[in-house]
């Protein structure tokens, strides 16, 4: 089960799956999110039970989207951080 | 949480593998050649071994790697699969899906006589295939297990998901093999967000792989997927960088 949500005006948090049988819904629900300020973004990973390489191109082009020096991804599990790692992307979540 | 799900999904998929590999092996009996269902069987061993490594049940990897090594010889036609082989393989099957069930019941692993018994079989005919193998015609060298680096360029077809695949089970498989040196992924593909796919592949890898295993190993870990795919594995001198 995927949740997307804003905790604050600048934070969201993310928890559950983000694979690619749910990457059409956390596509869409981060779409869907009204970032209004230009300040920085939190996006809060705490939750996050699995992640493939589905969930780490659409964070990263979340990101980009946003302006990467804008966003900041914050409480990576460690078992999320040794998948990242794995593919070579635990660069770009840091 | 994670290790409960990953649990979950292996147990699923190994069960659903091995009734696919028991139906395989009995097949065997009237056609013992058929490369397609040799194939088959090889394949999901393969994952089945992937997939224990991902939940860390040591006691599965190390007897699928065992159970691989005779597919992978039978699929090669070194060996041949007569009925004694055929029994001995689904035998092999039932000690698997025992194991798989304590998994699912999240209750130790059985390693028992028949275990042990079904394991040394297995060995043997491994051990076989090996002293009875053909020399190799690709140039591979004599001394198979010296330690060699090796860059394996990935540029996955887009649509890989949609075959089941997962590059960073692939990447897993890798791994196995070896040390892992640098894993570079590439981002240039990724589109802006707005006409991003969402389930669509745009990531590519570069690995430097240290490793005794032979070439064909590290070429197995791709054989499951089509000709649409991108990889490059070469055998380089510098370990320092990709070039």
């Amino acid at each position: 089960m995927l949740h997307v949500y804003k905790n604050e005006p600048m934070s969201i948090c993310i928890s559950g799956d983000l694979i690619v049988s749910e990457a059409c819904s956390l596509y869409t629900a981060l779409a869907k999110l009204k970032l209004d300020t230009e300040g920085e973004v939190v996006v809060d990973l705490q939750k996050v039970v699995a992640m493939d390489a589905s969930g780490m191109q659409i964070l990263l082009a979340f990101r980009r989207h946003l302006g990467s020096e804008r966003v900041n991804f914050h409480n990576l599990p460690a078992h999320i951080l040794d998948t990242l790692k794995l593919g070579g992307m635990d660069g770009y979540f840091r | 949480m994670a290790q409960d799900f990953l649990r979950q999904g292996f147990v699923t998929e190994a069960e659903e593998l091995l009734s696919g590999m028991e139906d395989g092996l009995l097949s065997l009996e009237s056609s013992p050649e058929d490369a397609e269902t040799l194939n088959g069987i090889f394949r999901a061993g393969h994952t089945i071994k992937g997939g224990a490594g991902l939940i860390n049940v040591e006691e599965i990897v190390t007897f699928t790697h065992v159970l691989e090594n005779v597919l992978d010889r039978l699929r090669k036609k070194e060996i041949l699969a007569d009925q004694p082989l055929v029994t001995l393989l689904l035998r092999g099957c039932d000690v698997i899906r025992r194991m798989v069930a304590s998994v699912a019941k999240e209750q130790p692993v059985p390693v028992d006589d028949n275990y042990d018994r079904t394991l040394t079989a297995l060995r043997n005919y491994a051990d076989l295939a090996i002293a009875g193998a053909k020399p190799k015609e690709t140039g591979e060298p004599v001394d198979e297990h010296r330690e060699r680096v090796f860059r394996i360029c990935f540029h996955p077809h887009e649509n890989l998901f949609e075959t089941g695949q997962d590059p960073l089970m692939l990447l897993l498989g890798l791994g196995d093999l070896g040390e892992m040196l640098a894993v570079e992924s590439n981002v240039d593909r990724l589109p802006v967000f707005n006409e991003l796919v969402a389930e669509k592949l745009y990531l590519s890898w570069r690995v430097l792989l240290r490793s005794q295993r032979p070439r064909s190993e590290v070429e197995d870990v791709f054989s499951f997927l089509s000709d649409d795919n991108d990889i490059a594995i070469a055998e380089v001198m510098n370990c320092d960088h990709f070039q």
